[in-house]
């Protein structure tokens, strides 16, 4: 008996063994792997690898919700980082109208290196100041309003500028506009229309630190919509867009006789301009000297469809290269490494997250410096670190100190 | 022989050891005069083989039972409903037919609970780690049945043989967006055979395996509003997934557990031993059903073994149980591309970059407890030993996290107290449980900003689990004993009540039961 129980012992060691050795971890040690990343810079256009120099210049690295930053000069620099899937951007500035920008991404599962395209960046006198297009009260989508700032030390003209505008649109997929952004063109009016101010060259001037509200509707939102609201007093706007009978049959637009409107190149959709409550994109341009921007609106080898579909709406393509400013909004409920950008690298580095809806709040530019009470605003290309994110904004107000810098 | 409109079903036995005494305030479904006098007379009790049936001396049994359980309180984890009501109908029996008996049981609950999240998953292993849960507090309701059917033959004089199966099928659904939907089916088998050596000395072995399949669809009927799903990795590190990229998340657990023991049992002489001891493994893999994205596989490896010994007369017995496990568990986290296959119609399939072991726990249980019978009473008191601990890996590094925890419990019941035509069965006990020194504890959290969970989820879930606590627990069954035509049966009411006291926050939580039984012989 003593033998067979012995036997019986002996025979549940051997079962107890070989099950334990089917727990063994195939991949050895336990834990997140990391591995080294050596990131390289490299030049293009005419910028001289020497002229970088001392110049300071940030490398920014993100994996999913995370995001840091470290200094990085020719040499490069190597970091051991955690597996897994990164967007580096590169961020500077060779002069103080001149910004360097470039990004990158890489799948980090081994040792691995990145090279990253630095592109000089002419700064825009004309920018983007503040956007707010995520509505006052639910249900309520006609309080958006832009501001425009003229961040130069010399007078410019509004007179021909336009602006394009994404909204809308989901893109936590691969868009079907995205090899086209990629490369430098955007649908111009997926956000309704492309819009641009009127005048013959030298009629709208603004003034060096000069800014100007354009709304979508110019009236007192806060006693139009519902009881309440957050929404704004546009009362006061500079300009309006005005989507009338002639473009859209059953349009809900009100023309607010007291402001001007702006001129309508080329409709597409709704009555609202750029409603882009959860994400969207809105950039300024300009046609090239001699190029009248109807006329290109109207050239069919400047429209296109929606690639892949057999949709019958056309819209403008803009090259990137009459781009002067771009700012796009991303949709803070999704994971921002799965969003694909609105806009080419070197248009816009990284998105900034678009204000709470509802809220009231909205975007606004940065103000880095003030020099006899006028502001001068950040202008790097990066929206996620030139913007701060679900802020009040009072339409036109002054700004005359400097915002802190972000938290890193 | 008359046939007894009786199922022939056993009373309950979880597949692993039991301990036997489980308190008779706790018991679920098993009919308490059955499991009072076998748990007493058949050393055995408790024990995974089927074949343990031979030696019950209460060997013709049947029993129906109707009852309801309410729990509320205020002490609970923070995956726990605020208020559960369970209704539950079961029928179970045994019966010798010669050389074989059989037992069975079949029981079906249906429970509602209130304020239930964080938890989207109704019968995974408690260890694993990967599990999907979303904050939104819903009512849901849940379905089970559950069943089993025993045999035990005694094939020869010496030698015994046992088989059991049993099922445990259960439904979830909740009417609150976002709306998880969970199906869950449990099948262990059990082979078993023993073998008298001599009169005193019988051994045996036992083997089973056990299959596992639990899926999981969540459906948003309100799209207006985003929310979000916690793929939950280990102590609140979570993969980000949310309404608007999956409207319907899907999810399929599958399992699979094979086990193996020996016992040893030494009867006949003034002192008696029962000594037995298994392993079992487990594994869990998750992906999502339909483009197999890898949510987490689970492995765990368990030893256990435990002892009785009796000693005593008839009239008085005393039983010194010993039991004690050993689990070891693992988890690992695939990292993923999305591709699409554009060659073969656009289907969406992930290619797997990597897979990392990010997860390991180990649990130790261990108890003493000392059991009196005598006549128609019971004392019973324990002490027992839990630990826990587990590391978790993420991009910040490895988090830790261990529990410790002491318990002492006593319960005495008495029986055969009449009360004009009713006989009375009482039950009292008490417990307290203890932390032994808990140290502070860092979620796991891979964000931050709204998006760490840890100040609303898992130190929440590590202060519940290492909070002390105190309780009392009392029963009364009354009943009237019948004769159907020569069939003599009981039937009776029962009430029971527990309350859990924590020590420090003062909070509590009540369990109320009562219900109808009918037991025959």
């Amino acid at each position: 008996m003593k033998k067979v129980f012995v036997t019986i012992l002996i025979a549940a060691a051997a079962v107890a063994s070989v099950l334990s050795s089917c727990q063994k971890n195939p991949e050895g040690e336990e834990g997140v792997k990391k591995y080294n990343l050596t990131v390289k810079l490299a030049v293009a256009d005419s910028l001289l690898f020497e002229d970088l120099g001392d110049k300071s210049l940030t490398l920014s690295y993100s994996k999913g919700a995370d995001s840091k930053d470290v200094p990085i000069d020719t040499a490069g620099v190597i970091l051991k980082l955690p597996q897994g899937t990164y967007s580096l951007s590169v961020s500077g500035k060779l002069s103080p109208s001149v910004s360097l920008s470039g990004a990158a991404s890489v799948e980090l599962y081994q040792d691995a290196e990145a090279s990253i395209e630095l592109t000089q960046i002419m700064a825009s006198p004309l920018i983007f100041r503040a956007i707010y297009s995520c509505c006052g009260i639910k249900g309520y989508t006609r309080d958006n309003f832009f501001e425009i700032v003229n961040n130069s030390d010399e007078v410019q003209y509004l007179d021909g500028v336009c602006l394009g505008c994404y909204s809308g649109a989901n893109y936590t997929s691969a868009s079907a506009w995205l090899p086209l952004v990629q490369k430098g063109l955007y649908p111009g009016d997926v956000g309704g229309a492309i819009i641009a101010f009127p005048g013959s060259g030298k009629e709208h001037p603004l003034e060096p630190g000069q800014a100007i509200v354009l709304a979508n509707d110019a009236t007192d939102h806060s006693t139009k919509a519902p009881a309440g609201n957050n929404c704004p007093d546009l009362s006061g706007a500079d300009w309006e867009v005005y989507i009338g009978s002639d473009l859209k049959s059953n349009t809900k637009d009100t023309d607010y006789a007291d402001v001007p409107n702006m001129e309508v190149i080329h409709f597409v959709s709704n009555d609202v301009w750029c409603q882009s409550i959860q994400n969207g994109g809105a950039f300024m341009f300009r046609m090239p000297e001699g190029v009248d921007v109807k006329k290109f609106a109207a050239d069919s080898t400047n429209l296109m469809i929606t690639p892949g579909t057999q949709a019958q709406t056309y819209y403008v393509m803009i090259p990137s290269e009459y781009v002067l400013d771009a700012v796009s909004l991303r949709n803070t409920a999704k994971d921002e490494s799965t969003l694909f950008p609105f806009f080419a690298s070197w248009d816009e580095v990284a998105m900034v997250p678009q204000a709470t809806q509802n809220s009231g709040n909205g975007v606004r530019r940065r103000v880095v410096k003030v020099e006899n009470g006028r502001a001068y605003y950040q202008d790097t290309n990066n929206s996620k670190k030139d913007f701060i994110s679900n802020v009040k904004i009072v339409p036109g107000a002054e700004y005359t100190e400097v915002d802190p810098e972000p938290e890193a | 022989m008359k046939l007894r409109l009786t199922l022939y079903l056993a009373a309950v036995l979880p597949a692993l050891l039991v301990p036997a005494g489980r308190s008779a305030c706790q018991q679920y479904y098993a009919p308490e005069s059955e499991r009072m006098q076998n748990e007493a007379d058949n050393i055995r009790y408790g024990s995974a083989g089927a074949t343990r049936l031979a030696g019950n001396s209460l060997r013709d049994w049947g029993s129906g039972t109707l009852d309801y359980t309410h729990m509320a309180g205020g002490f609970k984890a923070v995956n726990m409903p605020d208020r559960t009501g369970t209704l539950s109908v079961g029928l179970s029996g045994l019966k010798n037919l010669g050389k074989v008996d059989v037992a069975g049981y079949l029981v079906y609950d249906n429970l509602t609970e209130d304020g239930r999240n964080w938890n989207s998953s109704l019968g995974l292993d408690p260890a694993n780690p990967f599990f999907t849960a979303d904050s939104t507090a819903g009512k849901s309701s849940t379905e089970r049945f559950r069943m089993a059917a025993e045999l035990s033959w005694k094939a020869t004089s010496r030698l015994t043989l046992g088989a059991s199966v049993r099922l445990t099928t259960a439904q979830l659904s909740d009417n609150t967006d976002p709306r998880p939907k969970v199906n869950h089916s449990r099948i262990p088998v059990c082979l078993a055979a023993d073998f008298g050596f001599t009169e005193k000395w019988r051994g045996g072995v036992f083997a089973g395996a056990e299959l596992l399949n639990e899926t999981l669809g969540y459906t948003v009927v309100s799209t207006g509003k985003n929310h979000q799903y916690f793929v939950m990795k280990g102590l609140g590190d979570y993969y980000r997934m949310s309404s608007l990229t999956e409207s319907g998340y899907n999810r399929e657990c599958l399992g699979k557990s094979f086990f193996a023991g020996v016992n040893l049992l030494s009867e006949g002489g003034a002192v008696e031993n029962f000594f037995e001891a298994s392993v079992r493994t487990n594994s869990e893999n998750a992906a999502s059903e339909q483009a197999k994205w890898h949510a987490g596989d689970f492995s765990a490896l368990t030893f256990s073994a435990s002892d009785r010994l009796r000693f005593g007369s008839c009239r008085v017995r005393h039983n010194l149980i010993v039991n004690a496990s050993y689990k070891t568990g693992e988890g690992w986290w695939y990292e993923q591309k999305k591709l699409t296959d554009t060659e073969h119609g656009s289907v969406i399939y992930y290619e797997i970059l990597s897979k990392d072991k990010i997860h390991r726990s180990t649990d130790i249980d261990a108890g003493l407890r000392y059991r009196l019978d005598a006549g128609r009473g019971s004392f019973t008191s324990e002490l027992r030993y839990g630990s826990g601990s587990v590391v978790h890996y993420n991009d910040s590094g490895a988090h830790s996290r261990q529990i410790d925890r002491l318990s002492f419990s006593a319960e005495g019941t008495r029986g055969g107290m009449k009360l004009g035509l009713f006989e009375l069965r009482a039950t009292g006990g008490a417990k307290a449980v203890l932390p032994l020194a808990p140290a502070a504890f860092d979620g796991a959290c891979n964000y931050t900003g709204s998006a760490d969970i840890d100040p609303v989820y898992t130190e929440p879930l590590y202060n519940y689990d290492t909070t002390g606590y105190w309780g009392l627990c009392a029963r009364l069954d009354a009943s009237v004993a019948l004769d159907f035509r020569g069939t003599a049966a009981k039937v009776g009411l029962f009430a029971a009540g527990s309350s859990d006291f924590a020590f420090s926050s003062r909070g509590s939580r009540v369990t109320l039961r009562a219900g109808l039984f009918i037991n025959t012989r």
